[in-house]
């Protein structure tokens, strides 16, 4: 998608977010400006438009964006938070066993260079962005059931191959 | 509620995230587990693969949106898909009932079908109204709605003094309404 189709169909789309937002303010009674929320979901949905994935329905996925900013927006301004002081963290072995950041980026990099694209496609959607699979079928076009496979086969592939790693 | 202290209940939770069928919250929370607690040989591979595949994970977006629904109530593209049911249910009745509740008078001419579902409902224009006073929450002194043909005007004036006015329409095929700002 080019930067002027971005901006043709944001611009459309741009008061529905405004409304969702608004209504979402007044709603859960935050602090806010559902400008501003529209504003951060609209640079966030350029960034993974941006990355040459295939979106189909833009304004689903601009809506569930705005949906998760909102929420974001809602746990900054310290609703429902969880305070992590309490939680046993005996700190033996390694829990992740990989801890350098740059080391899971080299891993993650070789491990997904043995995905097809649509795989990584989905495990983006759904792993980075939190997408639901209803979500990520209402962004991408595709059936669930085919979206939820195809994660399932990446998913064991790449269980199988970080073997390697450990 | 799960216990992951629970090998079980892990191993199966395990298993539903490799078949893509945990929610967002489970996900986190197997997540956190593994964060913060030995690994047992037999989850090595699964721990680590956990953590490489949220390592990119943009946190401010890994919320489960139902409970954006339940805050905000209904979602609003299901209010557009009853406010066009209604639509279509009322068409008929809705060309009296536009003239009286706001005091404009559609052509007294034979419409077309196409005419008569591009006509904007009362309710259409108070769910517009309630749109735009959102955007503007707490800076509203009043909304006056005028209806244009196919269109409404609906003017905002803000207690700073300043008025904004958008073009509102319907599209009855895509259930949908779409305002256009002009100042």
């Amino acid at each position: 998608m080019t930067r002027q189709e971005f901006e043709k169909t944001s611009g459309r789309i741009r008061m529905k977010l405004l409304a969702l937002a608004g209504s979402f303010i007044s709603k859960s009674g935050i602090t806010g400006d559902a400008d501003d929320i529209v504003q951060e979901s609209m640079l966030k949905l350029w960034q993974h438009v941006n990355e040459d994935y295939p979106i189909q329905n833009l304004e689903a996925f601009a809506v569930t964006i705005t949906k998760k900013v909102c929420l974001s927006h809602l746990r900054d301004n310290g609703y429902e938070t969880e305070s992590l002081s309490g939680l046993d963290a005996p700190g033996t072995d390694s829990a992740t066993i990989i801890t350098d950041e740059a080391d899971i980026k080299t891993i993650k990099d070789e491990l997904y260079s043995l995905l097809t694209p649509t795989q990584k496609h989905y495990l983006h959607l759904r792993n980075d962005l939190g997408l639901s699979l209803d979500e990520i079928a209402d962004v991408t076009g595709s059936p669930k059931s085919s979206i939820k496979t195809t994660i399932s086969i990446a998913n064991r592939l790449l269980k199988e191959q970080i073997k390697r790693y450990i | 509620m799960i216990n992951l202290d629970n090998k079980q209940e892990r191993l199966a939770l395990a298993e539903r995230f490799l078949d893509a069928e945990t929610t967002v919250q489970e996900e986190q929370m197997l997540a956190r587990y593994y964060a913060t607690h030995p690994v047992e040989s037999d989850e090595k591979e699964f721990a680590a693969m956990l953590a490489v595949s949220r390592s990119n994970a943009d946190s401010s977006l890994l919320a489960d949106t139902s409970e954006f629904d339940r805050i905000a109530g209904k979602p609003v593209s299901k209010q557009h898909t009853i406010l066009a049911w209604t639509a279509a249910a009322a068409a008929v009745s809705l060309m009296i009932i536009l003239p009286l509740s706001l005091r404009h008078k559609p052509a007294q001419s034979v419409m077309s079908e196409q005419d008569e579902q591009s006509i904007i409902s009362t309710s259409q224009i108070m769910e517009g109204m309630e749109m735009l006073s959102k955007i503007e929450v707490g800076e509203i002194e009043s909304i006056y709605a005028q209806p244009t043909g196919n269109t409404v005007l609906i003017t905002l004036r803000l207690k700073n003094g300043k008025e904004k006015t958008y073009i509102m329409s319907c599209d009855a095929n895509e259930n949908s309404m779409s305002f256009i700002a002009l100042n």
